[in-house]
């Protein structure tokens, strides 16, 4: 299959644009479309998987132009339309989806089912158009969508794929794209048509047309035979259920018992994680000491801290004044008013109330005893002594205290901020718990497999019961046959049947191996020429693929861009295989050919850095039949400066707005 | 004057609570020992700042009775000293409540806790001090440590604010002074 041209109206962003493939005339097998990153490279892309399979993996499933779309007027329709040129083998079709939208009463767009026709015209030139419900098979015929993702991806895709390929996951699916892009589908399908455990082939119908008539016991060991393969084919099935319940299980077992050796530091981090937790403890109650000792500081200096600023000032104001000299000394108000009472005073002068002698006299109680101001003046000042005395620096003393609490906050937070570590650690709980979690779970495989393993060899020898009641029931009825002249033909024709089945089997998996090996070593060399570090791939029997280093024993863990071109080795890899067996002189590698398949990327290159884009660059046309990439600004000046004479066909997107671009 | 059981009411009750209670559960740290210390020392904070407060008779909405906290008699004669001396401080100094300056010297010493209104005055920085306590050292405080580092920044900025310029040498040379 190579792509001619593509044409898209109002699908998306484009609303009518067409681009012609470069198709390997005059040795130009590349075309190049550019644009920045949301011009629509991903969505002309996407454009062949709708055209071809009626899918894309878009999340809006509408692709009617938004313009187109905001103009409709109720109860008016538009069409998208993909219209996609191939060339398959000697056969130009023209595949055409269209998908007509209508927009209804309430201004919702509302799409019909997909339209699918496809036109071919044969070498000689007779066009004909494929029936309705022909055109999905003819499609299959094609390019199955199975394989269609090997020739059609973009850079998410291909991390994807890298990441199944390396750890297996999808090996059963690239087997099957190895077999069927390199032509060994052809030979399947006639082992299939042989094979006597499928119930409408050919030696299944030999089986079955048996007369019975003459001899009783024939259809007796017939039914023997038929019950002996439906107990076989059941055993294998199971078997392989135990197999793959093995695998399952092996695997289990070794991702514990890796994370088992992770816990075994674990102990030791219990361990580290309660000398942290006890060393806390003990932080934080020095720190509540501090506490104590900062309150019984404030309590012992309260009434000094408080109240010396008012004293200053008291004794300030009180030194202004002179109370000294108005103390009549070794005097009592007691006798004054005795005086008072005897209404003469010390003198002899007469102190009648009223008079101003009397009054005089009076006036001296003030000064004396118990209220002569300078007594209590003096108590004051003995007690304000006393304060200044005591007066400790207690803002001193807290910020000394404040400096330790400091300190052992620091020490607090670095202590916890290790015991957080340890924690993210041992995932919170306690390791020992998750260690006999673990053993636990590993003794639960063991047991898995050790039953498995057990059942698996009662099988195999039950199986093996089984053929032998079959073969003796064959062997059996083989001599009862031969005695009719019908049953002898059959039983003859049947022989030539298995024989042919046999030589088939033979035949295909020495093929398949061959494929396999040559497939490594095609791989090898691609991968080399676009990872020309000491790096080499292998593919088991499974088609499970290990990267090795050479420099260094082992799987490697794969970078992304290694990884990317591991895939992308593979890929170009079976294109190129199936592109030389086609080239061969060799008839019988002619018939292990298939047809050509393009290679259509989607930003193939953003993973790589310059260097490995050259290598990329260099290797894609020369292995590829026809290779579409879609490229960003940056690196589509790079592929051309490499690719520059391999290039037939050059577009680049111009955007206009969102829903708007166009190709020039 | 000074001589018998002291009650703080209302909010100041729950306020007096909370200063006298411990706020780390492990060292048993208290802020105030006793309700005598907030009493003796809260006049001086309430005079300092220029806080004075009426009686407060919020009810404990469970008995409802009015907030309660009591100074036992005998606390209040044995801090007997203390809060005249600190009474006759406020008396001296407020100047609010009497411009004359002798009149101040004789409500701090001659005619001492003759005037009601004064020992009125009194109690009134006695509950302002609380509410300058509470505000200082209480509010907005859940953990052992904010409740430390509100005693320290009130103590820094009572010291800044207050008592830097103060020396012990000082007040002893005007303690000689005639």
């Amino acid at each position: 299959m190579l792509l001619q041209s593509i044409k898209l109206e109002n699908f998306r962003q484009f609303r009518n644009e067409s681009i012609d493939f470069a198709d390997g005339n005059n040795g130009k097998n590349v075309t190049i479309i550019i644009g920045e990153n949301g011009t629509g490279k991903t969505t002309f892309a996407q454009a062949f998987f709708w055209c071809l399979y009626g899918e894309t993996e878009f999340s809006d499933k509408n692709m009617l132009n938004k313009v187109v779309a905001s103009e409709l007027r109720p109860g008016q329709e538009a069409k998208v339309q993909v219209v996609l040129k191939l060339k398959h083998g000697d056969v130009d079709y023209t595949l055409i989806r269209e998908q007509i939208y209508r927009k209804d009463s309430s201004n919702r767009i509302k799409p019909d089912n997909t339209v699918f026709d496809i036109a071919k015209k044969d070498a000689s030139g007779n066009t004909s158009y494929i029936k309705k419900s022909a055109c999905e098979s003819e499609v299959k015929g094609i390019l199955p969508k199975e394989l269609s993702r090997y020739f059609f991806f973009d850079g998410e895709r291909i991390e994807k794929m890298s990441k199944d390929i390396s750890n297996g996951k999808k090996a059963a699916d690239f087997a099957d794209a190895v077999k069927g892009l390199l032509g060994l589908n052809g030979m399947y399908s006639a082992i299939q048509h042989f094979n006597p455990r499928v119930r409408s082939s050919v030696i299944s119908n030999y089986e079955s047309s048996y007369n019975s008539q003459s001899n009783a016991k024939i259809k007796e060991y017939t039914d023997t035979i038929n019950r002996c393969n439906a107990e076989i084919e059941q055993i294998d099935a199971r078997i392989e259920e135990l197999d793959s319940e093995i695998e399952t299980a092996t695997v289990r077992k070794s991702d514990k018992v890796k994370e088992l050796k992770q816990y075994e530091e674990g102990e030791k981090l219990q361990e580290e994680k309660e000398k942290l937790q006890r060393k806390i403890a003990a932080a934080e109650k020095s720190k509540a000491n501090v506490y104590k000792l900062m309150s019984k500081d404030f309590n012992g200096n309260l009434s000094s801290f408080f109240s010396i600023s008012l004293i200053q000032r008291a004794l300030e104001l009180l030194s202004e004044k002179d109370f000294a000299g108005k103390d009549i000394p070794y005097m009592h108000a007691k006798t004054i008013e005795y005086l008072l009472k005897q209404k003469v005073c010390l003198c002899g002068t007469h102190l009648d109330e009223g008079t101003i002698p009397y009054a005089k006299v009076k006036e001296l109680i003030d000064f004396l005893p118990p209220q002569s101001i300078s007594t209590t003046i003096g108590d004051f000042k003995k007690e304000s002594k006393r304060r200044a005395v005591d007066k400790k620096d207690l803002y001193g003393q807290l910020a000394d205290h404040m400096a330790v609490i400091s300190q052992q906050d620091d020490d607090l937070t670095d202590l916890r901020d290790d015991l957080a570590i340890v924690e993210g650690k041992l995932s919170g709980g306690d390791v020992r718990d998750k260690v006999r979690a673990i053993n636990h779970e590993i003794q639960v495989c063991d047991q898995t497999i050790a039953k498995d393993r057990s059942e698996r060899d009662r099988k195999i020898a039950e199986k093996a019961r089984k053929e032998s009641e079959r073969d003796r029931a064959d062997t059996e009825r083989r001599n009862l046959t031969l005695l009719d002249e019908t049953n002898k033909k059959i039983e003859i024709y049947k022989t030539y049947a298995e024989r042919i089945y046999k030589e088939l089997l033979v035949e295909y998996s020495t093929s398949e191996e061959k494929i396999r090996t040559r497939l490594q070593t095609t791989i090898n060399d691609i991968f080399k020429q676009i990872y020309n570090g000491g790096l080499y791939l292998e593919i088991d029997e499974k088609y499970h693929i290990s990267v090795y280093v050479t420099d260094y024993e082992g799987d490697v863990e794969t970078s992304t861009a290694q990884s990317i071109s591991v895939i992308f080795a593979f890929i170009t890899g079976i294109i190129k295989m199936a592109r030389d067996n086609r080239n061969s002189t060799d008839e019988d590698t002619k018939l292990l050919s298939s047809e050509p398949y393009p290679l259509v990327m989607d930003a193939p290159l953003s993973a790589f850095d310059k260097r490995r884009i050259k290598t990329v660059c260099e290797a894609l046309p020369e292995t590829a039949e026809q290779v579409i990439i879609f490229i960003k600004d940056t690196d589509g000046e790079l592929a051309e400066d490499y690719m520059g004479d391999k290039i037939g066909s050059r577009h680049h997107f111009d955007k206009k707005n969102e829903f708007e671009t166009t190709l020039v | 004057m000074f001589d018998k059981q002291y009650r703080f009411k209302g909010r100041h009750a729950v306020r007096v609570d909370q200063l006298t209670s411990a706020f780390d559960a492990e060292s048993k740290a208290q802020l105030f020992g006793r309700n005598i210390d907030v009493y003796t020392n809260a006049p001086l904070i309430g005079f300092l700042y220029g806080r004075t407060a009426e009686t407060d008779d919020t009810k404990n909405p469970e008995t409802n009775q009015v907030y309660n906290q009591n100074v036992m008699g005998d606390r209040v004669i044995y801090s007997q000293e203390e809060l005249m001396f600190n009474f006759r401080l406020i008396m001296l100094l407020d100047k609010q409540y009497e411009p004359d300056e002798d009149k101040r010297i004789d409500k701090a010493f001659r005619h001492m806790g003759e005037d009601p209104k004064d020992e009125e005055r009194f109690d009134s920085y006695v509950r302002g001090g609380v509410d300058v306590l509470y505000e200082k050292l209480i509010e907005g405080a859940s953990e052992p440590d904010d409740y430390i580092n509100k005693l320290y920044e009130f103590v820094e900025e009572f010291q800044d604010r207050f008592n830097s310029e103060i020396s012990s040498d000082d007040i002893m040379q005007l303690c000689i002074k005639k």
